[in-house]
């Protein structure tokens, strides 16, 4: 019978080299070792020296002991692995792990990449290898290598990095700030690619045609009225309609029994629509190619009809009709009780010129009070035209006076971080993360306080979302925040 | 109680190492860390991931940040050197280290692969008399089972049939006599199957060590740098205090020399937070708010310190340097008369 082990194996090896094995094989994580020790007992008010608190400093000083030279021991099956690129300061993705669920983004340089502050929690917390020029790097190495001095757009500092983890660690999605909330701040790989390779198109020529069309055709404007046109195409008549329309037999021997006009094929073949807005001439469809149209159908000149060109321009129309004496409303009428008044449509129509008049009176009556008095109304009836003409109005867009300063240092008070609800209170995803939960701005004891001013500039720089001052303190982290209040007015009755 | 008199510094071999890295001052070293803080009272505070539980902030790991305050007075009265990391050092010839790497892996791999089998066949030998009870229930319970779907298809098909082999497992009777000697027969089988089996059982499960290959070998993700020598040093004057933070290293040093324990005290409005023990056992008993001795503090300020220190069961201490830079103490005390 073959025998277990062979005996001469373990001799080959140094001590050292066994022993280290040994030690690697213990420290490993497991369910046993990944519970944290406890801090045995309440802590003591006074020092009195007696031995047993001698004896529990003893055994509190074993267990830190314990925790401070834990070793991280990983699986190789299990890390992924990054190589730090200094030129463009990230880290390229080599191999790939469950992290990128979370982190990484596509690099325009082709590569998934991970910031400074991301490579360096992953490589924390043991769950990448990072290298430089091959060789592996320590986290002593990775805090040079990776963080910098001062504070920049594509730098990291010590200072938001420990920001950084210690919001990762408790498990909120930390991202780099950007105001744009529709997309992640690295625009992903190209997502036509990923959806051609999940959902594989049918090898139809009806959908073939419509990709070569699709991907052929150029669109691009100039002057009143845009122009299609076909560049370079392999004219096959078959592929250029559409005949999923068709269906019934006899339907395709009438395809087969058409004659069509002669449809040349040139190059840059256009297609012209008219300028909808031209007010001075008439506008007139005109008869398009047989290349652009299904076959069974034919085209003709159309002349469009004024009413459209009225539509269009009701707003222009709308000016012109409207007089400050106006005052009536014409939907305030009843009309239907004035029918049923009526006796005939003479009748009728002297009820609702009556009707008007009386209307057109109180509203000029209240007018007349509104605007008499010290306080009056921001907007008169006849200015609200269009949304813009109010806004005009009420100068909604000037900045106010709280707002309008030089900032000497950008970088002294920026938000850096947007933070994401954690995986168990929203679910995450990258590429549209959303509008984050909060917003976190760094800073420690050498950077002034910020003042309200700077306050209320990043308050309008988050746009609505809460921001947190991250204050870090040689490692500690603290967060302030500061929150508008509405004063409640209290209202004395009698 | 340490005494400064007591410490003696050797220049030529240091005690602890410590490391400035874009202006923060860090301890690599978990012995270091253990060090400094069982023979000198320097706790600072660790901000590194804690290895085998990372996702989570209670508790944390390598490495230390010291505070300048602290550094400066490590450098001043501990046998140590500060290196400067904050310049990796690019020109290292970093092209031998991935072969290196890849070798030690591999001998690794072989080294764990043979711990972890030996350490396999210790499990099974002390598992053996359930694996093999097991295993012989087991067999019997197919028995049983194949013994009725037999006899029904005999019953249904053919006459009956003995077979007194007693190395096939199976065997057809109907007669009860038959049937229990077939039995006794086929348990006398099953118990050499057994311990056949046992054998080969014990080697596939050795076998199954190795399927994975190499990518299952443990790996270190090491903690310090291999490049210490590299690295520039630096010493105490290279560590710059403005005259506040001059006010607060000699009272550090004051206190320190008394025998507490010393720790930030960002968290309670002070300077530093003042333990007669280890901060792992006792809670603080002053708050230290270091002020220069000239300084108008408004009574605002007073009521402030006053009420944030008795509301936490501590003592408010005001610290100070004299004309002698002697540091004075006093302290703020709520009393009311009723």
């Amino acid at each position: 019978m073959k025998k277990a082990l062979d005996e001469s194996s373990l001799v080959l090896h140094d001590d050292e080299d066994i022993e280290f094995a040994q030690k690697l094989l213990d420290q490993r994580s497991g369910t046993n070792a990944n519970e944290l020790p406890s801090k045995g007992g309440a802590k003591l008010n006074y020092f009195r020296g007696t031995p047993e608190e001698e004896y529990r400093l003893e055994a509190y000083y074993q267990s830190q002991c314990k925790l401070t030279s834990a070793w991280k021991v990983r699986k190789l099956a299990n890390l992924g692995q990054a190589e730090w690129r200094p030129e463009l300061y990230v880290a390229e993705v080599i191999k790939q792990g469950k992290f990128m669920q979370t982190k990484c983004h596509y690099h325009h340089k082709g590569f998934f990449a991970l910031y400074p502050e991301e490579a360096l929690f992953l490589l924390d917390v043991g769950e990448i290898e990072l290298t430089y020029k091959g060789a592996m790097l320590s986290m002593q190495d990775a805090y040079s290598l990776l963080l910098a001095d001062s504070y920049g757009s594509n730098l990291c500092s010590i200072d938001e990095y420990l920001v950084y983890a210690h919001l990762s660690r408790i498990g909120y999605r930390v991202q780099r700030f950007s105001a744009d909330t529709t997309r992640s701040l690295e625009t992903n790989k190209s997502t036509n690619d990923t959806i051609v390779a999940k959902h594989e198109m049918s090898e139809d020529e009806c959908t073939l045609s419509e990709e070569k069309e699709v991907k052929r055709i150029k669109l691009f404007s100039s002057g009143g009225s845009s122009q299609l046109s076909l560049s370079q195409i392999d004219y096959q008549p078959k592929l250029l309609h559409r005949e999923w329309w068709i269906t019934s037999a006899e339907d395709k021997d009438l395809l087969n029994h058409i004659s069509f006009p002669e449809c040349h094929h040139t190059p840059n073949q256009l297609a012209t629509f008219p300028n909808f807005y031209d007010r001075k001439s008439n506008i007139v469809l005109k008869q398009q190619s047989m290349l652009f149209i299904p076959r069974q159908t034919t085209s003709y000149d159309c002349e469009v009809p004024r009413i459209w060109q009225e539509r269009i321009h009701r707003e222009d129309s709308h000016v012109k009709t409207t007089s400050r004496d106006d005052y009536s409303h014409p939907r305030s009428i009843d009309y239907q009780k004035l029918c049923r008044t009526a006796g005939n449509w003479g009748h009728f129509k002297r009820l609702v010129n009556e009707e008007l008049i009386v209307k057109s009176n109180e509203m000029k009556w209240l007018h007349e009070i509104m605007w008499s008095g010290l306080e009056k109304p921001l907007l008169h009836c006849t200015d609200a035209l269009n949304t813009q003409a109010i806004l005009d109005k009420l100068n909604v867009c000037e900045a106010t006076s709280t707002l309008k300063h030089d900032r000497t240092n950008s970088f002294v008070h920026t938000i850096r971080f947007n933070v994401y609800q954690t995986e168990n209170m929203k679910a995450f995803r990258k590429t549209q993360p959303g509008k984050p939960f909060l917003r976190v701005v760094v800073t420690n004891p050498s950077v002034p306080i910020p003042t309200l001013n700077d306050i209320t500039e990043i308050g309008v720089q988050s746009d609505g979302v809460p921001v947190k001052i991250a204050f870090v303190d040689s490692s500690k982290v603290l967060f302030f925040a500061f929150d508008s209040i509405q004063i409640p007015t209290d209202i004395v009755l009698g | 109680m340490l005494n400064e008199d007591n410490m003696e510094t050797n220049q030529d071999v240091s005690e602890v190492t410590i490391y400035n890295c874009h202006g923060k001052i860090l301890v690599w070293s978990s012995e270091d860390v253990q060090l400094l803080r069982e023979k000198y009272r320097i706790v600072g505070s660790l901000s590194g991931c804690f290895p085998r539980k990372s996702r989570q902030n209670s508790q944390l790991g390598i490495p230390l940040n010291l505070s300048k305050i602290e550094a400066k007075f490590i450098l001043n009265f501990v046998n140590s050197k500060m290196l400067d990391q904050s310049n990796f050092p690019t020109d290292v010839d970093l092209s031998g280290y991935k072969e290196k790497i890849k070798d030690e892996r591999l001998k690794q791999y072989e080294i764990q692969k043979r711990l972890k089998q030996e350490q396999k066949l210790i499990d099974l030998d002390m598992m053996a008399t359930d694996i093999k009870r097991g295993k012989q229930l087991k067999l019997e319970k197919q028995e049983k089972k194949n013994d009725l779907t037999k006899i029904d298809s005999i019953e249904t098909s053919q006459p009956m049939a003995t077979c007194r082999n007693p190395d096939i497992a199976r065997i057809e009777c109907k007669n009860t006599a038959d049937s229990v000697c077939s039995m006794d027969m086929s348990s006398t089988a099953t118990a050499e199957h057994a311990v056949v089996d046992f054998e080969q059982f014990k080697l596939s499960e050795i076998e199954k060590v190795e399927r994975y290959g190499t990518e299952q070998t443990w790996v270190r993700l090491p903690e310090k740098s291999q490049f210490d020598f590299r690295y520039p040093s630096l010493s105490s004057s290279d560590i710059e205090l403005s005259a506040d933070e001059n006010i607060q290293y000699e009272v550090f040093r004051d206190l320190h020399h008394q025998g507490y324990f010393l720790t930030d005290g960002m968290k309670f409005g002070g300077h530093f937070l003042v333990y007669p023990g280890d901060p792992g056992l006792y809670h603080s008993t002053y708050i230290a708010y270091c002020v220069p001795f000239q300084k108008n503090l408004s009574l605002t300020d007073y009521s402030a310190l006053g009420r944030l220190a008795t509301s936490v069961k501590k003592t408010l201490l005001l610290c100070s340097l004299d004309e002698n830079n002697d540091v004075i103490y006093s302290s703020i005390a709520w009393s009311g008369l009723a």
